[in-house]
């Protein structure tokens, strides 16, 4: 096992390139589903505005209104200086001023709403309060038509419960997506950022002219020698996804532990792997120097990556992009990582698209391992 | 220990080797001699069956080598001509290395390698890594690389290229050694003093063809020169020139910027004839010398070229 344990040995050598690529990824991952998770808590979280509220009707429905906002917003009460208050809106010290117009209560039994709202320009802060005020109002004329007196709509309409919102539960997570998905997304970038570069490498270093001279020359039967570089290669490549997966579960653990379609990423994440290790293998015996390595693997690692979606959602990808896209494997990797992160339950249909996803990248690992080995003969033959 | 019979290896309409014969005994130290291009490297790596050939045949401890012989590549060292070895890896991890790829029990490697190491005198380096060694540190390493695991037979392919003088010596002192111990070397070199002072047995290559072979006294024999003389910071005219041609046993003369070559053939008494010449004549010199043949010679008189051309 001479030759497995070499690559094994260069590996090491080289783990200093292999933390780095990781710690990239591990950053970007963390980095994204971060401000993928502020984001959404941002968009469904109830906003608080300081409204100024001058009231010029001082009646009991107008005192009600008032009581009502300052359940939702941070209300202050001011006097009727137009001059003033418009200071302190453009200062920002307000984000709304709320004029209850004289005759409120009065417009109010007639069914309308005297009330004039200002907000600095550009903002939606008025919109929002107006519907609140809208709704408010409705509830009490509600009321009142069914026979209630004002004051009792007034109360009724403060006391009620706002309606619960009912998302469409597509992927058992609430519609949030899982935090691992997008551990899972970057997966490629990671795999064939370091493969290329460290695999790569270290089996072009094995095939320098000279080296590979020495290895023919010896004892060891150039099939084993094959066959262990295979093995090598399989080897350090379960190393690398067994790292990831252990650093994914240590990440994020609650979001893992609910998911019920995990064995289903460790498949898809496990191809992955192996086409990734196919593509370095392919970089490793294609180059002609040591410096071609970086300046292949790079680009060619990055570009598939943009390409198949690891980068840019493959929703956002124009018709013609994912045409081509569909030639590399680390695109049918995405899509059924997408599927996955979107379903829970991988049955009937999603289960359908999700086998074909995988069944697809198992022929590409098939067709990139014999291109690989093609490429490895015709070399060996043109001797 | 080694027959090749019309060997015949060709790279497109270029013929590397052609119809090579030679013959290798168990216990030589046989050097293969050419200048860059004549075929020496091709007609090592068929020889170790890294290159398929078009023709001849080629048989090792008496058996003929096949890419799949391993049995016999077990008994071969080689040590390439540019150095071959692992950056990544450690002079010692290294030789470790290549010597796994022979020796498979680990007590045995280890006492190999350090065997190889104290050989090539890298006790004070083992921890270094091939980028840190000089140039002849580097060749040491490399053909540590290629004797750690004992072979009977040891193909050295240019290894004292690019290395300083004492790295040099170092070199071709422990391949005589390797010798003494039972090993049988072939060495080639485009550097004929190197052959001469290690190799028993020559050939000589040329277009990939084997013009002599032979012991290096054989190879002089086998020319005309017997012994050249040289006379600097001499001026002579015509006359001068025709007389000391006429000379007994001297067949070609050089004259340029005042210094003459005169090649003798093989007899006794060249130089005093050529001194009492001068003397009768009256003709005053800065320098006279006498040489006997190099294998340069040999080359020169067989293929019209000298070795480094």
């Amino acid at each position: 096992m001479t030759v497995f344990k070499g690559y094994i040995k260069m590996t090491k050598k080289n783990i200093g390139i292999v933390l780095m690529y990781f710690g990239i990824f591990l950053g970007i991952a963390i980095a994204i589903n971060a401000t993928f998770q502020k984001e959404n808590k941002e968009g469904f979280a109830a906003q608080k505005l300081d409204v100024a509220v001058v009231d010029l009707d001082e009646s009991e429905m107008s005192k009600q209104l008032v009581s009502y906002l300052k359940q939702k917003h941070q209300v202050t009460l001011q006097k009727d200086d137009k001059a003033k208050l418009a200071e302190e809106l453009y200062y920002q010290k307000h984000n709304v001023v709320l004029r209850i117009l004289e005759g409120f209560e009065e417009k109010a039994e007639k069914g309308e709403i005297g009330i004039n709202l200002t907000n600095s320009p550009g903002s939606y802060n008025g919109i929002y309060l107006e519907q609140q005020i809208n709704n408010f109002m409705r509830n009490i004329f509600m009321y009142r038509a069914a026979g209630y007196s004002t004051e009792e709509g007034c109360q009724k309409a403060m006391q009620q419960k706002e309606s619960n919102v009912t998302l469409e539960d597509l992927n058992g997570n609430g519609g949030k997506l899982p935090a691992h998905g997008s551990f899972f997304q970057y997966l490629p970038y990671l795999f064939l950022a370091v493969f290329g570069a460290v695999l790569g490498k270290i089996l072009f270093t094995f095939r320098r002219r000279e080296v590979k001279n020495r290895l023919m020359a010896s004892a060891v039967p150039l099939i084993r020698q094959n066959a262990e570089t295979i093995l090598a290669f399989f080897v350090i490549g379960m190393m690398m996804y067994t790292v990831c997966i252990v650093s994914m579960m240590l990440l994020y653990g609650d979001s893992v532990r609910s998911a019920g379609n995990l064995i289903w990423y460790f498949v898809n994440g496990f191809l992955c792997m192996l086409s990734s290790l196919e593509v370095a293998f392919i970089i490793g015996v294609m180059v002609k120097s040591e410096m071609q390595i970086n300046t292949v693997s790079t680009p060619v690692s990055l570009g598939i990556c943009f390409l198949c979606g690891v980068f840019v959602p493959l929703n956002v990808m124009g018709a013609q992009t994912k045409a081509v896209a569909k030639f590399l494997p680390i695109y049918w990797y995405e899509s059924v990582n997408n599927l996955l992160m979107k379903y829970e339950d991988v049955s009937g249909a999603i289960g359908k698209q999700v086998l074909v996803g995988l069944g697809i990248q198992v022929l590409f690992v098939f067709a990139l391992a014999s291109a690989g080995m093609a490429i490895v003969r015709y070399q060996q033959q043109e001797r | 220990m080694i027959e090749i019979k019309n060997l015949v290896k060709r790279y497109g309409d270029l013929v590397a080797l052609d119809h090579l014969n030679l013959e290798v005994s168990e216990g030589e130290v046989f050097g293969l001699l050419g200048p860059n291009g004549c075929g020496k490297t091709t007609a090592i790596s068929c020889l170790l069956a890294l290159l398929k050939y078009d023709k001849g045949e080629i048989t090792i401890f008496g058996k003929e080598m096949h890419p799949d012989s391993y049995d016999m590549k077990r008994k071969i060292g080689i040590v390439p001509q540019e150095v071959a070895v692992f950056e990544e890896l450690t002079v010692a991890e290294n030789i470790d290395y290549f010597c796994g790829l022979y020796v498979k029990d680990k007590a045995q490697r280890k006492e190999c390698v350090e065997q190889a190491i104290d050989f090539v005198g890298l006790e004070n380096h083992r921890k270094m890594r091939p980028k840190q060694l000089s140039g002849g540190l580097l060749r040491r390493l490399n053909i540590a690389c290629g004797i750690a695991h004992k072979p009977e037979l040891i193909i050295l392919d240019e290894p004292t290229v690019a290395v300083d003088p004492q790295s040099r010596n170092h070199i071709l002192e422990g391949i005589q050694r390797l010798n003494k111990e039972g090993a049988t070397i072939i060495y080639t070199s485009h550097y004929m003093e190197e052959v001469e002072q290690i190799c028993t047995r020559i050939a000589i290559l040329d277009h990939g063809r084997n013009i002599a072979s032979g012991t290096k006294e054989e190879l002089k024999r086998m020319i005309k020169t017997g012994e050249r003389i040289t006379i600097e910071g001499v001026a002579l005219d015509r006359e001068h020139l025709q007389q000391i041609r006429e000379l007994p046993h001297v067949f070609q003369i050089d004259y340029k910027n005042q210094k003459i070559v005169i090649c003798c053939s093989s007899a006794k008494q060249n130089l005093m004839r050529v001194l009492h010449y001068l003397q009768e004549n009256e003709i005053s010199f800065g320098k006279i010398f006498s040489e006997m043949p190099t294998l340069n010679d040999v080359f020169l008189e067989i293929t019209g070229k000298e070795l480094r051309d």
